[in-house]
């Protein structure tokens, strides 16, 4: 187990190598010194919080490891270049051997069920980062059966591949890999993922990659009659972000979230527990904010996030339209940021 | 008996969120207006409690304009005059799907039928999350709660005023539009409880108040989307505005019945 005290805290760990993985994507190996060895010992399937400093700023980022926790294998992540992405184009275009990074414990609760049920996997892009140390802990350790689809625009972008069908050809009975290459829109695509669903009914399912195609995976899934409960995915953006700040999100102090709410030109300051939704702070503080159902349904309590980012809950009254306004329900949302502000100007 | 006012219009809405319709007359049957919400989009992503794909996720449903191809069919059960004539308080029987065959006029002016993959792709595509949309009919109205939904004019009234702008009463997506001028001041909400005969022949119960949504945020013209309006609803009534009633006795609606207090 790692040492819950130190968790949270940022350790010094050397860059080993850097990997070309594919296109716009690199893995970095880390050294952990043998007194962090226990700290860094991540269940497949967790991620690292990396505090980087690029061009002055302090960044914090969190990417997934990408390797097992095995003495001889070393620390891995693997960071896709993102667009306008401060850190990631740091990762993959400067980051060489022998520099430092400092590096969180690793966290996170998408991890592999334990049991024996068959575990079917679905990712895309860089989403096969957390599911490929699951993928190997389920059939390597476990000797589960497994089988994954893995969608990818082209073949350029696909992780991971040598791998991953070299693990087919040692568990050729064990272990299903699909490659899908297409657009969103290929019109195979759905056809591929039912029939793939089809074949592993009983599994559990997990899920990694954009919003969208998860979405669109889980809803394939659940019309194929796999329960709601056996599907798990992870989300890479509700993991929280945190520019400029010097404290990673995991040793915020439960009251240390600070909310601002501008009302009529207004603005009031109050204090959270992360672990809480909005609408709850708010009115334990005292305001008389919109709200009606209080469960994401009616959209009374709908409120423009300005700064700051939130982890949100299921909900139904936000579109798509909304959503680019960067409107949130305060009902299905809690904390993911050290501060936030929240306007009912708009 | 105590007449409290009149019907100002009367509106069903033959698709789940899209446009409605006035007709001449409408069928207050027990199981909600005839013709109302039959037609439906659902998705698996949606709540398993409330499985629609609706105006919440996806405001520019409120553009999309159906017409029923067989209109007139649609306007009453097609044995109504047999049955009324052979008992009262027969149910009479309801139309088949075929006779609720649908078109769709889309936002950008394609007329499409219902059943058109076309449109379950669109509204697929309208999603955040993209996921699948299918079409679903049902011979009873899909309404959110009750079968039939009432405003006042005076309610509406009331509401803009406290708003400070003009508010369209067809925000509300009621079934009945009601003119309560002859109540001294009461409203709709004053009622609930009460049996309300409405016209020659229906009579409803009013039920409940009306919980209120997003759906009464957009412009039933542009789809644009304002929350003042539900915030407003929200904080000094309750998040709610008109009533739910139910169907005591069937029968035909329209402009101009009288609304009469029964008990």
């Amino acid at each position: 187990m790692p040492n819950i005290e130190a968790q949270g805290r940022f350790r010094n760990l050397v860059v080993d190598r850097v990997v070309l993985e594919a296109r716009h994507c690199c893995s970095i190996l880390l050294r952990v010194p043998p007194e962090f060895r226990d700290l860094f010992r991540p269940n497949p399937g967790q991620f690292l919080t990396i505090r980087a400093t690029v061009d002055g700023q302090a960044h914090v980022r969190c990417y997934s490891v990408s390797s097992l926790p095995h003495p001889d294998e070393p620390l891995r992540i693997t960071v896709k270049r993102v667009d306008g992405g401060v850190v990631s184009r740091w990762l993959n275009d400067a980051i060489k051997p022998g520099d430092r990074l400092l590096v969180a414990a690793p966290t996170g609760r998408f991890l592999l069920r334990p049991s024996q049920n068959e575990a079917i996997f679905f990712a895309a892009g860089s989403g096969i980062t957390p599911i490929l140390p699951m993928i190997r802990s389920a059939v390597e350790i476990d000797h589960r059966r497994a089988a994954l689809f893995y969608w990818n625009r082209v073949r350029d972008d696909a992780i991971f591949v040598h791998e991953l069908r070299d693990l087919t050809r040692r568990f050729s009975d064990q272990f299903e890999f699909v490659e899908f290459y297409g657009s969103r829109t290929d019109p195979n695509q759905k056809p591929s993922i039912c029939s793939f669903a089809s074949r592993h009914h009983g599994a559990d399912a997990y899920l990694c990659g954009p919003e969208g195609y998860m979405a669109f995976v889980r809803s394939a899934l659940l019309v194929e009659g796999f329960p709601e409960g056996s599907v798990l995915e992870e989300h890479f953006a509700r993991r929280g972000e945190v520019t400029s700040s010097e404290q990673p999100l995991s040793s915020i102090d439960a009251k240390a979230v600070s909310i601002t709410i501008v009302c009529d030109g207004k603005r009031q300051e109050i204090q959270s527990d992360p672990g809480q939704v909005l609408l709850e702070t708010m009115l334990s503080s005292g305001l008389t904010v919109p709200h009606s159902c209080k469960e994401g349904h009616c959209g009374a309590c709908m409120v423009r996030l300005i700064n700051g980012e939130v982890e949100r809950l299921s909900s139904s009254a936000l579109s798509r339209r909304d959503r680019l306004k960067g409107l949130i329900l305060a009902c299905r949302s809690k904390p993911a940021s050290a501060e936030l502000e929240l306007s009912y100007d708009f | 008996m105590e007449r409290i006012g009149k019907i100002d219009s009367v509106y069903r809405y033959p698709v789940k969120s899209m446009r409605g319709e006035t007709p001449s007359q409408i069928f207050l049957s027990f199981s909600g207006v005839y013709g109302d919400r039959l037609y439906a989009f659902r998705s698996p992503a949606a709540p398993p409690g409330f499985p629609y794909h609706t105006g919440r996720e996806h405001e520019d449903l409120l553009l999309y304009q159906p017409r029923y191809r067989n209109y007139e069919q649609t306007l009453v059960p097609p044995n109504l005059t047999e049955a009324e004539a052979l008992a009262p308080g027969l149910t009479p029987v309801y139309g088949e799907r075929d006779q609720f065959a649908l078109d769709i006029i889309t936002p950008d002016g394609l007329v499409l039928s219902v059943e058109s993959p076309l449109l379950t792709k669109d509204m697929q595509m309208a999603r955040e999350d993209e996921a699948p949309v299918s079409l679903a009919f049902s011979q009873v109205a899909m309404t959110d709660c009750r079968p039939v939904s009432l405003i006042s004019l005076q309610t509406v009234d009331t509401l803009q005023s406290e708003l400070g702008s003009p508010v369209d009463k067809r925000r509300f997506r009621a079934n009945l539009y009601a003119d309560l001028s002859e109540s001294g001041g009461l409203v709709e909400k004053d009622y609930v409880g009460k049996t309300i005969k409405i016209g020659d022949k229906a009579v409803v119960s009013f039920l409940e108040r009306d919980p209120r949504c997003k759906m009464i945020c957009l412009d039933p013209e542009t789809a644009d989307h304002n929350p003042k309006l539900l915030q407003l609803v929200a904080e000094k009534h309750d998040g709610r505005a008109g009533i739910y009633a139910a169907v005591l006795v069937e029968g035909l609606v329209k402009t101009g019945d009288p609304i009469v207090v029964l008990t």
